[in-house]
């Protein structure tokens, strides 16, 4: 056990350094001074000379590429060209609350996912299932920008039930802790919906794909002919079963979620990566791009790890393949 | 012959497909008594199994369909229970072990925790007492160091070890009758007589009827007390042991158990029963086994009714019409 | 191939008969249709501006069916040309991103060892990247521009068509045919182009169906968020995008085009679910 995540630690350290790898050759694509692409009349020349300065682009190309990886590793991101500001400075900032919306979102994901997921499977050819499976592909074929812009004109615009951008109110200080909760958790509630519902589509789907599977097996047979009820059947014996997938899944949906978190940011002026990210590329701000891409490949590939992990903790056939049971 | 506990009359279970319906299980009807031990046999796809989930009112539906008949069990018909009443007979007063103990028990459940499970749910006990009962269980079907075994996965032990966990499960609510089906036809061979011995010793010590479901007749022989030969979803033949391995009625049985090894039999080719069991689909006019039997004459084309041979002797075919053998 | 016809007739019938998959394919085809047609569709024009201001944000009327935009052009017109950037947008984008997912999936899977380690490896590191992510960082870097989305989109988005393809070859691989062809002498070049890659083509056609909704949700975004297609030329996530200051008094400018969004990536996650239930029925499930 121990000795299968220390190779999926090896192996995700490797594509770290991979992801790290391409993103210098995308900077380097062109022949020549990766510079001169840049040399547009919107930026001045100091700019340009401190953004060679900074990459290291008057060194040679083994050169730089070191450097380039020992400064990523160790967290130096280099300076904002826009604020003139370390970029870990700003995504100190960003990335918490990038955090905050995706892992609410995840919640909504998983939850939603997995309850009309089972359902659907449970009353197979149902009513219920024929028009969930319907809607989870509608659901999964919506733009989220336009689904955020339909529920802001609805839930704030029209009923003013919620804020419809920013993380909190602008008098949030001088609110209670518990009323700023409050505030906060209610600003929350649109983007993370609308982050973690196409999400949930797909989870809805394989869930229900998972269970029916599950629902085939012979050890479903002995539940049912032990005289379980229907209900622990489904609930105990072929969820827990169809439930060790689903930790892939959800591993392979972090990067849907992170790319999903751009667009729901912006639109919610949520003051995360994503938004930075829209506002760097804009400004052109190129540390921080590189940075965010950094990060959030880094995310992703510890998602993943994570997963991997549960999905390990889940599956006793995995935890205990070291031992090897009598044969 | 004891008191009767199971009683099987005209069950039909159908499955629906595109390709059409299959009658699995065609007027099927035989008994089985208290603390008696019936062997089910016949060749794979004759609806053996199909009759066995029938009795547990485990058949998949869809496709599967249990459309006439009635089951009684202690005067009981199952068919017209509801099913919370049903739950309250399975696994209860009627418990079932399964061909594959692999695939049957759970992977991601503890061996002791599946039977805990069974104890907690029908004989309302707490956690501490059914676990308890469950390591008790593990003890009667000889498991080695019990308390230990009960933490395993299924993964973690042998085939055979997991039907003993199969058979632990079954009986640990004392069913009145243990529907056992091919129980030993997966595992090694070396084990497989272990199974059947353990099967025969645990019925006999606590009044429980088992109905033996297997193709095997040399398992039949080891610990039938009465035998029910099924072919193509109908019942061909029944009869005490002994009588149908001396003198059997049906050509069917014959061609059984004329392809059994023997002692003392000079090692040439078994004889097999030519032919194919008929497509379930689409059964054939009159007796089905016709198109296979060498005994054929024209009054096959018309099916044959179970003819009384007395001495609780049963048997489908026209050369036993008039009690004759 | 012997049986091939089968397989594909046999398919066809049950893709006949699956009533949503059809539904997918009649609306692409209109879809298609509309976008060929646009001029004759509507007599107004898609990017000159309309009297202004009395033709701002006129709502629904006889005249102007979805209503008007803030420079007063006809949306249902703007729409039926945003198809065109849509649709082509969408089909050369996955093209590229199948014909480079092909070629690397099938050098891999065929190769093998080390360069198949190390090709697979760097698939991995890239999917690592979102997407959108991955989409922002080249536009950074790179001027912008419609051809430049076109290509970006399909250049970000071949590495689930190269796993696709490696698994197919490597099941392939093992089968007769190939290795009767090896002993005729074929080149290995020849091996993958006239054996592997048509037995994989379920496959891949499949996946790139399913594939053309994320593109067309992935080039709106870009739109949306102002470095997709540049204005005037209509395109649905911009369009989306111009509505979203006006949504309580001009709320058909947004709900229209993002509607229109809707149904082409349902007609074709409808069409790629078909086509997956009636060519391949064992295969992703």
């Amino acid at each position: 056990m121990a000795r299968y995540f220390a190779g999926r630690l090896g192996q995700s350290i490797l594509l770290v350094w991979l992801v790290l790898t391409i993103t210098f050759f995308l900077l380097h694509l062109a022949p020549g001074d990766p510079m001169a692409r840049y040399d547009d009349p919107e930026m001045d020349p100091e700019t340009v000379e401190m953004m060679r300065r900074q990459f290291g682009l008057d060194r040679s190309v083994p050169e730089q590429y070191a450097r380039w990886i020992s400064n990523f590793a160790r967290g130096n991101f280099g300076i904002s060209l826009r604020y003139n500001r370390p970029v870990s400075e700003l995504l100190a900032r960003a990335v918490p609350n990038t955090l905050r919306l995706t892992v609410v979102a995840l919640a909504v994901y998983i939850i939603l996912g997995v309850a009309l997921g089972v359902t659907s499977a449970a009353r197979k050819n149902s009513l219920f299932d024929r028009v969930g499976t319907l809607a989870a592909l509608i659901v999964y074929s919506i733009p989220s920008f336009w689904l955020a812009l339909m529920l802001i004109m609805l839930f704030s615009l029209k009923l003013g039930w919620l804020p419809s951008s920013h993380m909190q109110s602008i008098d949030a200080a001088s609110l209670g802790a518990l009323e700023l909760f409050r505030n906060r958790a209610a600003h929350l509630v649109l983007p993370a919906f609308v982050l973690g519902v196409a999400s949930a589509a797909g989870m809805a789907r394989y869930m229900r794909g998972s269970m029916l599977d599950e629902l085939r097996c012979d050890y479903v047979r002995t539940a049912r002919a032990k005289g379980l009820s229907e209900g622990a059947v489904l609930m105990k014996h072929a969820f827990r079963n169809a439930a060790i997938p689903i930790m892939t899944i959800v591993g392979l949906s972090i990067p849907f979620l992170l790319g999903g978190s751009v667009v729901t940011e912006k639109i919610f002026s949520w003051p995360g990566m994503g938004s930075l990210m829209v506002e760097s590329i804009f400004t052109r701000d190129y540390p921080v791009v590189l940075a965010i891409n950094f990060i959030v490949s880094v995310m992703v590939i510890l998602g993943n790890l994570l997963a991997d992990l549960g999905y390990a903790l889940l599956d006793p056939r995995i935890a205990y393949s070291g031992e090897g049971g009598e044969r | 012959m004891p008191e009767e506990l199971l009683k099987i009359e005209d069950l039909r279970t159908v499955f629906r497909t595109e390709a059409g319906t299959a009658r699995a299980v065609d007027g099927v009807g035989f008994t089985v008594g208290r603390g008696e031990t019936v062997g089910l046999v016949g060749e794979s796809g004759c609806g053996k199994s199909v009759t066995a989930l029938s009795i547990m009112r485990l058949v998949t539906d869809p496709p599967g369909r249990i459309e006439g008949g009635s089951i009684l069990f202690e005067g009981r018909d199952l068919l017209g229970l509801s099913e919370k009443e049903m739950r309250k007979v399975r696994g209860n007063e009627i418990s079932i072990i399964f061909q594959e103990p692999l695939s049957s028990l759970n992977p991601v459940f503890t061996c002791g925790e599946q039977i805990r499970e069974a104890v907690a749910l029908h004989q309302k006990l707490g956690r501490r007492a059914s676990k308890k009962k469950a390591i008790e269980m593990l003890r009667l079907v000889r498991i080695p160091d019990p308390e230990k075994r009960y933490g395993s996965y299924p993964h973690q032990m042998s085939g055979g070890m997991r039907q003993r966990v199969m058979i632990a499960m079954a009986l640990s609510c004392q069913p009145k009758l243990l529907i056992a089906d091919e129980p030993s036809t997966a595992l090694d061979v070396s084990v497989q007589a272990q199974i059947i011995e353990l099967l025969a010793e645990l019925s006999a010590g606590r009044d429980m009827a088992v109905l033996l479901i297997t193709h095997d007749l040399a398992v039949v022989a080891q610990i039938a007390n009465r035998v029910v030969v099924m072919y193509a979803g109908a019942v061909v033949e029944e009869s005490p042991v002994v009588e149908l391995f001396d003198s059997p009625a049906h050509p069917y049985t014959k061609g059984l158990i004329d392809s059994l090894p023997r002692l003392g039999q000079r090692l040439e080719r078994l004889p097999m029963i030519p032919g194919n069991v008929p497509d379930p689909f689409d059964l054939p006019e009159g007796c089905r086994f016709s198109d296979r039997c060498r005994a054929r004459f024209e009054k096959c084309a018309t099916e044959p009714p179970l003819f009384d041979l007395s001495g609780g002797r049963l048997a489908r075919c026209w050369l036993c019409e008039g009690g004759g053998g | 191939m012997s049986g091939g016809s089968f397989f594909w007739s046999a398919g066809w019938a049950r893709f006949r008969k699956n009533p949503r998959a059809m539904a997918g394919a009649a609306t692409i085809l209109a879809l298609y249709l509309v976008a060929i047609l646009a001029p004759v569709l509507t007599p107004y024009d898609p990017v000159s501006h309309g009297d202004l201001p009395e033709m701002r944000h006129q709502p629904p009327s006889r005249e102007h069916l979805l209503g008007t935009d803030k420079f007063g052009r006809d949306v249902m017109t703007r729409m039926l040309y945003g198809s065109r950037i849509s649709l082509t947008v969408s089909f050369l984008a996955v093209t590229i991103s199948v014909v480079l997912g092909s070629i690397v999936g099938a050098v891999a899977g065929y190769t093998g060892g080390i360069v198949d380690a190390v090709m697979m490896r760097m698939v991995d590191a890239l999917m690592s990247i979102p997407r959108l992510f991955l989409l922002l960082t080249c536009i950074a870097l790179f001027s912008r521009s419609l051809l430049l989305v076109t290509i970006l989109l399909g250049a970000t988005g071949w590495m689930g068509t190269a796993r696709l393809v490696r698994g197919q070859i490597l099941s392939l691989k093992s089968r007769e045919f190939v290795s009767a062809a090896e002993a005729l002498g074929a080149g290995s070049g020849r091996i993958v182009l006239r054996h592997l890659i048509p037995n994989a083509l379920t496959v891949i056609i499949v996946s790139a169906t399913l594939r053309i909704g994320l593109i067309i949700l992935g080039e709106a975004a870009l739109s949306f968020l102002g470095l997709g297609v540049p204005p005037p030329t209509p395109s649905w996530g911009q369009m989306v995008y111009e509505g979203r200051e006006v949504l309580l008094d001009a709320w058909w400018v947004s709900t229209f085009p993002g509607l229109a969004i809707v149904v082409t990536v349902v007609a074709y996650n409808l069409l790629g679910d078909g086509l997956r239930d009636s060519f391949d029925p064992v295969q992703f499930t």
